[in-house]
Formats: C-alpha cells, structure tokens, sequence
C-alpha cells in the first residue's frame, strides 16, 4: 500500500468523505484505520491492491494538481461512476475496517470480540403465540 | 505413469456433504466396506468465524460462501459470468453444510405432481410419502427443532426439541401474519433448541452460516461423518477426484484421483456413489468419458447439466424503531417461515408458489455493506437500520429448462488441470411474476408489523445456495439420468444422491430432501444390492 505523506493524507480525506465524523468520534480517515486497511489487503487476495487502486483512480481524477488538490464527494462519485467494482471493495474495506474498531463498536452499543462462547439471550419459547394459526384447517394439497 | 491402486471397497462415495455423508453412514452401518473421498480438508471447529473477534472480515474473505471469492486450496473456480445467479458452495469434511443455515422444511406432496396438478414441468417418479420415513430418519441423526401442526403440511413425526424461540421480533412479524390471516409456523432447523448427541444447544450468536464451535447447528461433518467412522468407513479428505472410470460394459470400476500429495492414484470399487452437488456432480460425471459413455457418464440422454434450478429469490427489509431488543440476538434465519401462498392458485399470474422466511439483523460491518450508503448521510442510515432490521426472504420455485445448465469450462481448470463448471443460467417469466407477487406480500407483512420504512429487492442474485436439477430422476431413460433410486439409467452401479436428481425445486431449501433421498438410495442399495457386497 502506498505509503508516502501525500497519498496517506489523499487516502485519510477519501475515508472521510466515504465515512464522515461523528458527534465525538472521528471520521474513518481520522481513525487511523491504515495499518488494518494494509492487514486487510495482504491477508487475501480479494482486498490486493484495492488501495492503491483507488488511490491512483482518484489521483488521476484530480487532474494535473494529482496528489495536491482536494479530494470532494464530486470526486468520489466520479470513481463510483468510472469504476464501479473497484468503488464496491474499497467501500466494503472501508467499512468492514470501521466497524471492525472498538471505538466506533462502543459509540454504537455493539459488544467487541468473538461472537462466541458468549452468544445472545433469548426468551423462552412460548406455544401460545401459535392460538391463532392453529385454528386454521389444514390446506395443503392432498395428492399421493 | 504408474498409479499407486488402493484396496478395493464395496462402495466409493465420493463427497461428504449432506448427501455423500448420509449414504457412507447408512452403507457403513450395513455392512459394506466404504471409502469416502473428498476433495477438502477437515475444518477444525476452533478455524470457524464465530470464534474469532475479526469474524466480520473472515466471512468476507476465506470464510465467504462463494468459492471465486474464497479461493481456498479444495475451492474449484465456477464460471457463472453468464448465469443471474451467483454459485456459492463449500468444499471439505462436511461439504456446503459447513455454512449452511439448516432451515429444514420438507417438500409438500403437490411438489412431486406438478405435471399433473399444474401442467408443468414433469411428475416425480416417487411421492412424499415414499420419502416420508427417510425424512424422519435424517431429522433423528441431524437433530430437529421444531413442532408438530402446521397447517401448510402433512402431520409428521414429533421433532427431537422444541422449537427455537422465535423471540420478540419474531412475535413481532407473526402476529402480523395473523391480523393479515395468513399462515405461518415456526420453523424446522437443524439447529439444537436444547442439547443433542453431545451437541450443544444454540446460544443465538447470530450469524448460523459461520458455524459455531458448539455443535449447535448440524453439519454433516459433525453428525453422519463421525458415526459412519465408528462403523468403520473410510473418509479420506484432500482426495480430488478427476473422472470416474468404466469398463467396456459401461459399469463403473471406480475413480482415479489426485491425493493429497497431487500424486495420482485409483480407487476400485464394487459401486459409486456420486454426491458432490447440483454443480460437482454433473462436472464429474461430464468429465468422465469412455468408450462406453463418450458424451460422458450417464449422459446418453444428453440431459447431465441440463435443467439447473436454483431458487429464485427477492425479498423486503423493514425498519423498526420500537423494537424491545436489537435484532442482531438470535439465529439469522431460522425464526419462522409462511406458506400461504406455496401452493398453486387459478387466479395468480403463475404456477407454483413461494416460501417466506423471516430473517434478523446482523452485526455491524454486514449491516453497513448490505446497502448503507457512503457520504453525509451513512451514520443516519447506519442507525435506521443496526439493530432494527427485519427481512422477509421470497424463496420461490424455480421451474427447470433445459436452456438452464451446467457445462464444461472450455479455458477455466482447478489447481489440478481438470475444467471448471460453466453455469448458462437465466431466470424464467413464471418465477418473474411469482417473485413480483412475492416482494408485495412481503410489504404487506412488514407494513402491517408496523415498519417505518420498508426496502425490497426484486431478485437477490448471489443466492445460488440450492444447486438442483442437473441429472434428474425419471422413469423414461431418454428423459432422465437416474431412476428413482438415484441408479443411472446407463450403469446399474452408479448411484446419484445430490440434488442433481431433482425433477422439480420446490419452494423449500432442498437439504432436507436431498438428504432423506440420499438415504431411500443407500437403503435400496442395502436391501436390492447385495451383489455389490464383497
Ligand atoms: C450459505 C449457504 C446457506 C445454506 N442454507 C441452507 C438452508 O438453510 N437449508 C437448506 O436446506 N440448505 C441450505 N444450503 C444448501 C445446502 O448446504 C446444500 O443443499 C447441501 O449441502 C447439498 O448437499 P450435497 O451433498 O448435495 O453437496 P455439498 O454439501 O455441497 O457437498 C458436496 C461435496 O462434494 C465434494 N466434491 C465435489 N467435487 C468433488 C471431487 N471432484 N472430488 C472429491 N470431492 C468433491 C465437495 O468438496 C463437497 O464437500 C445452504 C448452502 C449455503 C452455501
């Protein structure tokens, strides 16, 4: 993943832009999600590249100015337009990194971790609810 | 090139998902001498998702249900860039029932006479109450949740446990089912409501489909596979068959395979029994050409490949601010299910009919790439739906059409060379109209459960999860591949037990069918077939 200052702070105001701040929580690109994007993208293969890609899409959408200029919504929209299925895996990267975080799992109510041993609790179940279909005659078609 | 042969067996089985798996079991408890060979590795308990806090992205990547996306080393590429729907599958120990979400219910007896109830498609050869015992004995080893009285079905045995709770939201959706007048009924899973043979039951994580360490939901690695072990089956895992061979009688000898070392070697045997899904199966068998089958194995009727049914489906979302709990808590979707509009009826636009299943929320990250847009408003999206999300899935019949099909790859191979599937696949005008009818039903319930806003999609397309129809069962050998055994028409020991042998798809996830065929199959074998003893 590239790495230089111009392509982290591109990439930082491109998560933004995909996932803006909120109330007092960072926006993604203030999140600091770069070294989980880079985990992301070298564990397997569906993620390779998507990064860079992206960044050079948006660089190249910039124009002349390239890394310099600021990125805007226009400009992401153009990607999302230009290249949809590269548009469709950065934002499930992106996503996926977010609310992979503890900080955003807290500001939502989500419980961090393994979803296992703990699982959910759950009423028992209750035969009543089923008084009124009950009632109901049978209506499947009889055919040997 | 010289090719290490094993010891013969009585039976070669080849898959171990919920059919292969069903038949190695029933063989073994028999008697015969089986060697079970699968193309995928054992997956330990501890590797599934569910035990890992980066489960989110796991289920995107190595654990994701489609085989292009996974990529892992058993995973064969499947070319359905001309098919609307998506293949999604999995291959090891235990086959695509490693991510299956066991909603169980069974066909209803009108889904074997469509033919003759409808005029559509063909009659099956067998009835619902041929398959009635097989069934029972598959929900007695698979363990079954559920309950007995449901009016949109015949009376059945009593399940092993109770039902899952269906919860609060799930309440929720049912008694507006009720207000509506429409039917539903819990549903049957294969999910444990309450601990079963050394499995433990479910503590409602969510996501079934990720599997659990637990044992809660049934996988056929877990179940059949370990008792048919005790019996003294081999299961042999990383074995990658590439043809099944056949003498100049046309019977089959047995298969040549690559080990888990890629070296070549060949199993005799007495019989084979192919079990390796709607797609595997007519791969194989296309791919298994002699003298005496040169359009490939049971292929004289042309049909293997042909008339591939999925199930078509649609469904909404509602959005619900008054909830008592978050939706993400219980099983994803094995709540309840509604079959008020299954069976055929002269005044709708089309034949046969649909399921609903109610599904729940998931957990964030799921949430968030299942549609919530980027930009200023993704946080208020985010939180309309985390949590507060209910769906009602359409699963509808999908009547076959020999356009529908399975071919060879003439470029794409797997890692060892042998092609790849080919899916040509489009949906038909009936399932169209069917779905279209469905998608307005499923608004209605969810208008009439109080939604504050109600979302919905006119065909889901990476739902290729039922795989049918691709070497059906039949009694005119021009018209079929099996009889209704699952014995080919073209080789008297070669036996079909996948949802290949499908006539018709039903509106009902296949697994159960498929399975309690797989077993009226082995106790044929069993009590006809004593000459494939050794
Ligand atoms: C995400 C998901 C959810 C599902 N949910 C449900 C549900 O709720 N209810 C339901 O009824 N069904 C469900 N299904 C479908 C269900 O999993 C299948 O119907 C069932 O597993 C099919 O059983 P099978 O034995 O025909 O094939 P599989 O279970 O797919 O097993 C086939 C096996 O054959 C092996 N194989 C293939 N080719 C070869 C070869 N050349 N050599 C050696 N081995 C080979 C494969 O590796 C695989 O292990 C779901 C499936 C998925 C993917």
């Amino acid at each position: 993943m590239k790495t230089s200052n111009q392509s982290t702070q591109l990439m930082q105001s491109m998560l933004d832009l995909l996932i803006p701040p909120v109330e007092n929580l960072a926006g993604a690109g203030g999140l600091n999600l770069e070294e989980e994007l880079l985990r992301m993208s070298t564990e397997h293969s569906k993620y390779t590249g998507v990064i860079d890609r992206s960044i050079d899409a948006i660089t190249r959408l910039l124009g002349s100015s390239g890394l310099n200029s600021q990125v805007t919504s226009e400009v992401i929209q153009q990607f999302e337009s230009s290249d949809p299925r590269l548009f469709e895996l950065l934002l499930e990267i992106v996503y996926t990194a977010y609310y992979s975080d503890t900080r955003v799992h807290e500001r939502i109510g989500w419980k961090s971790g393994a979803l296992q041993p703990d699982g959910h609790p759950m009423p028992p179940w209750d035969e009543s609810v089923l008084d009124t279909v009950r009632k109901r005659e049978p209506f499947w078609t009889r055919v040997n | 090139m010289s090719v290490n042969v094993r010891e013969p067996v009585d039976v070669l089985v080849i898959g171990s998902g919920a059919s292969g798996a069903a038949v190695t079991w029933s063989l073994s408890e028999a008697g015969f001498s089986v060697a079970c060979l699968e193309q995928g590795p054992w997956v330990p308990p501890s590797s599934y998702p569910t035990s890992s806090a980066d489960w989110q992205f796991l289920q995107q990547t190595k654990w994701h249900y489609s085989p292009n996306v996974r990529k892992l080393p058993a995973d064969y590429p499947v070319n359905d860039d001309t098919s609307q729907i998506k293949v999604v599958m999995f291959n090891a120990v235990g086959g695509s029932t490693i991510h299956w979400t066991a909603h169980v219910p069974r066909f209803h007896p009108s889904d074997f006479r469509v033919k003759t109830l409808d005029g559509v498609a063909e009659d099956w050869p067998i009835s619902y109450f041929d398959l009635e015992p097989y069934y029972d004995l598959n929900d007695e080893m698979m363990g079954c949740s559920g309950i007995n009285g449901d009016p949109a079905n015949p009376p059945r045995s009593p399940r092993q446990m109770p039902p899952i709770p269906i919860g609060p939201d799930g309440e929720r959706i049912a008694r507006a089912f009720d207000e509506l007048g429409w039917h539903w009924w819990p549903s049957d899973v294969h999910v444990n409501s309450t601990n079963y043979k050394g499995r433990k039951a479910c503590n409602y994580c969510g996501p079934i489909g990720q599997n659990c360490d637990r044992g809660a939901r049934a996988s056929s690695d877990i179940t059949y596979i370990p008792e048919a072990i005790k019996l003294g089956a081999k299961v042999r895992p990383n074995s990658t068959i590439f043809e099944i061979t056949a003498g100049d009688d046309g019977r089959a000898t047995g298969a040549n395979y690559y080990n888990a070392n890629g070296e070549q070697e060949f199993q005799p045997a007495n019989a084979v029994v192919v079990g390796c899904n709607g797609i595997g199966t007519p791969r194989m068998l296309l791919h298994s050409t002699s003298n005496s089958h040169p359009q490939g194995l049971l292929n004289s009727s042309g049909l293997v490949g042909k008339n591939l049914m999925f199930h078509v489906y649609a469904g909404a979302s509602g959005f619900f601010n008054d909830l008592d709990a978050p939706t993400y808590r219980g099983p994803l979707a094995c709540i309840i299910m509604s079959q008020e509009f299954y069976e055929t009826d002269p005044s709708r636009d089309f034949k046969r009919g649909y399921t609903f299943q109610m599904g729940r929320g998931q957990g964030p990250a799921p949430t968030a790439t299942g549609g919530v847009s980027w930009g200023k408003n993704h946080h208020a999206e985010f939180a309309e739906r985390f949590g507060k999300n209910l769906g009602l899935g359409v699963i509808g019949d999908d009547l076959p059409e020999e356009i529908n099909r399975v071919e060879l790859d003439k470029k794409l191979t797997d890692r060892h060379g042998i092609p790849a599937p080919k899916i040509i696949y489009r949906v038909g005008d009936n399932s169209k109209r069917l779905l279209a009818h469905g998608v307005n039903s499923a608004r209605t319930v969810l208008e009439s459960a109080g939604a504050s806003r109600i979302i919905s999609s006119q065909l889901n397309t990476n739902t290729g999860w039922h795989l049918m129809g691709t070497a059906r069962m039949g009694e005119d050998p021009a018209r079929s591949v099996v009889n209704q055994y699952g014995q080919g028409h073209d080789a008297d020991n070669v036996f079909i037990v996948d949802g290949s042998v499908f006539v018709t798809g039903a509106a009902v996830n296949p697994t159960p069918t498929i399975q309690a065929l797989a077993l009226r199959t082995a106790d044929y074998i069993r009590h006809e077939r004593s000459d494939l003893k050794s």
